[in-house]
């Protein structure tokens, strides 16, 4: 008998009311993360990454949610708030892009810290020792003396520290990370994500990742899922995915990237148009009228997320009969 | 090899704070020549807005030169500086703030022929106003409308065709990609690329993003706490950077290749000072 994994979502749904019914932004989503397991979850604004991540822990306020989300076995979906408070922040961590308005600005980082720590029972010292503890490990020098700044004193990439401090607190067993290094710069990113994945394999704790960027996700995560309009459209292993990926939206997204090395082009192949609006969305494929490779039945037929390959997913119709443009092909040089 | 178009010399900018004047800019010197892309490559704080700011006098710099097709813009008069703006124009980062919520796009394309009293009557100045907005991709069917019908990337293509009405020579562009998703990014770095070699086009550039610059630019100059630490072609720069800023910027790019990114983490591991931790352990910033 194969062992659960950690995180298990099926069929997730979550609508939003709108001004002519329901606006549904994520439709049914499926995702494991395995113990341990780092994850990359990758798609551009409105493929309904966040909203899907929000909703897995109960925070998608307002929205219908559906389907099924089980933690370790236990269901989410529809569960008493005791059961989404006792896995939210305590098994479940979750750290936002924006850490300046994800902390208490009056609260110092140590109090914030410790309090999750003092409401679950343990002792006063025992706390500010592993607040201090855990600033240490996540890069904050001078622990001591800033264990007890507030957030303002704090730069961008030291708040995003702080905030993962927190996360840490309850040694939770998956952190979800939600654009973590969106709004820093290229170093501080860089330094954030390398901490990221350094706690997950030391502590053993699975981490979900998820950026709009390619890039961000391609070191060190073990699989990568991409989303478009709702669903996920591909999901791979990293390697794979990147070097042979099988869904035509993936292919799109990678060669959109201007590269550091290379043949420089002339243009870059862009996916024309846009994502569709979630209140109006596409018949068939949602990729469809934008796919180069096209065909009458996407329109009309919706393509399921397959095995096409071991352990290599998507959800298109013509995988197998389709091949991507050669600039993914070509082989790329290290900078 | 052609006149430079924008020289830049010993451009410094100091503001004033507590405790004494804070430099931002500090003896920056670059060349764009005509028709050339450059990029202006930093993070934040290393002084390449305020840079691109002074060159168009939006902020008076302390000292230094900027000579503009052999004019000097911080000599010249309000009038003469009047007319380098037109001939200057700048496209923001944040197209949701740049443009005007209660204009028109025939409005906001039209405004600079208003202002610099170009494309006469109102027939005229439509017609103008169609033109670039096909220029840019868009239709007339986009006159009538507000910023809030658009998407980031329609806005960004709006704020072009703005800058572009009063026929510029030089277009500096401040971070006009990094809010875009990547798909949007690519849709408008060929906007740009297509411009240029249509119109001529000269742009200074500034990024933070290496690739970006890689694609649209010629030359790159690298900044940090308000200095240059390196400039150069293109290709040199980012195939041996001379600066050690430069190569850490260089490594710190994120590139979608798991091969790459592993053997990159690898490498920041094992000439980590810590000895086997990341300088992530370690870092001050």
């Amino acid at each position: 008998m194969t062992r659960d994994p950690l995180l298990k979502v099926r069929g997730l749904e979550v609508a939003f009311p709108g001004q002519d019914g329901p606006v549904t932004v994520v439709r049914g989503l499926d995702l494991d993360i395995e113990p341990g397991e780092r994850v990359g979850l990758v798609g551009e604004s409105g493929s309904g990454k966040s909203v899907s991540m929000h909703a897995i822990l109960g925070l998608a306020a307002g929205a219908r949610v559906s389907g099924s989300v089980r933690f370790d076995g236990q269901e989410l979906v529809g569960a008493p708030s005791s059961t989404l408070r006792a896995v939210r922040g305590r098994r479940a961590g979750l750290i936002f892009q924006d850490s300046l308005s994800a902390l208490n600005p009056v609260l110092r980082v140590g109090a914030q810290i410790t309090e999750p720590l003092r409401l679950s029972g343990t002792g006063k010292r025992e706390a500010r020792d592993r607040a201090l503890e855990l600033l240490e490990r996540v890069g904050i020098r001078d622990a001591t003396r800033r264990v007890d700044d507030y957030p303002h004193q704090f730069s961008g990439g030291m708040r995003q520290r702080v905030m993962i401090a927190i996360a840490l607190a309850q040694s939770p067993e998956l952190l979800i990370a939600d654009e973590p290094t969106t709004a820093l710069d290229v170093r501080v990113q860089r330094q954030v994500l390398d901490l990221l994945l350094e706690l997950s394999e030391e502590r053993g704790m699975s981490l979900l990742l998820i950026s709009h960027d390619l890039g961000v996700v391609a070191g060190g995560t073990e699989r990568v899922v991409v989303m478009y309009a709702g669903q996920a459209v591909e999901s791979a292993t990293a390697e794979p995915l990147f070097q042979r990926p099988l869904h035509p939206y993936t292919w799109g997204l990678l060669g959109a990237v201007p590269q550091l090395t290379g043949s420089r082009p002339e243009r870059l192949p862009a996916i024309a148009g846009r994502p569709p609006d979630p209140a109006v969305p596409p018949s068939g494929c949602p990729f469809h009228p934008r796919c180069p490779h096209a065909q009458d039945r996407c329109a009309t037929e919706v393509p399921m997320l397959l095995e096409h390959e071991p352990d290599h997913r998507a959800a298109c119709l013509r995988v197998g009969e389709i091949s991507p443009p050669a600039l993914i092909a070509e082989e790329r040089v290290d900078a | 090899m052609p006149e430079p178009l924008l020289q830049v010399k010993g451009l410094t900018h100091h503001f004033a704070s507590r405790g004494g004047p804070t430099v931002a800019v500090e003896d920056v010197a670059f060349e764009v020549r005509a028709g050339e892309a450059v990029g202006l490559v930093g993070e934040s704080g290393s002084g390449k807005s305020t840079t691109a700011r002074c060159v168009l006098r939006l902020i008076e710099p302390t000292a230094g030169s900027v000579v503009f097709d052999e004019t000097d813009v911080l000599a010249a008069s309000p009038r003469r500086l009047r007319e380098l703006r037109r001939e200057m124009q700048i496209v923001f980062q944040d197209p949701y703030a740049s443009l005007n919520p209660r204009m028109t796009v025939e409005a906001l394309v039209g405004e600079g022929l208003v202002v610099h009293g170009l494309a006469g009557g109102r027939g005229a100045r439509r017609r103008r106003v169609l033109e670039l907005l096909e220029l840019v991709g868009l239709d007339a069917g986009h006159l009538e409308r507000h910023p809030r019908d658009f998407s980031g990337g329609q806005r960004q293509r709006i704020a072009i065709a703005r800058a572009l009405a009063v026929e510029p020579r030089l277009l500096i562009c401040d971070e006009p990609v990094s809010a875009l998703d990547v798909s949007v990014q690519a849709q408008v770095l060929n906007l740009l690329r297509g411009l240029q070699e249509q119109l001529g086009l000269s742009i200074l550039f500034i990024a933070h993003d290496l690739a970006v610059v890689r694609f649209l630019c010629d030359e790159i100059v690298v900044m940090r706490d308000g200095r240059v630490v390196e400039a150069g072609p293109a290709h040199r720069v980012l195939r041996e950077p001379h600066d050690p800023y430069s190569r850490a910027l260089l490594l710190a790019t994120p590139v979608p290749d798991p091969a790459i990114e592993t053997r990159r983490r690898a490498e920041r591991r094992s000439s980590s000072p810590a000895g086997g931790r990341s300088p992530s352990s370690t870092a001050t910033t």
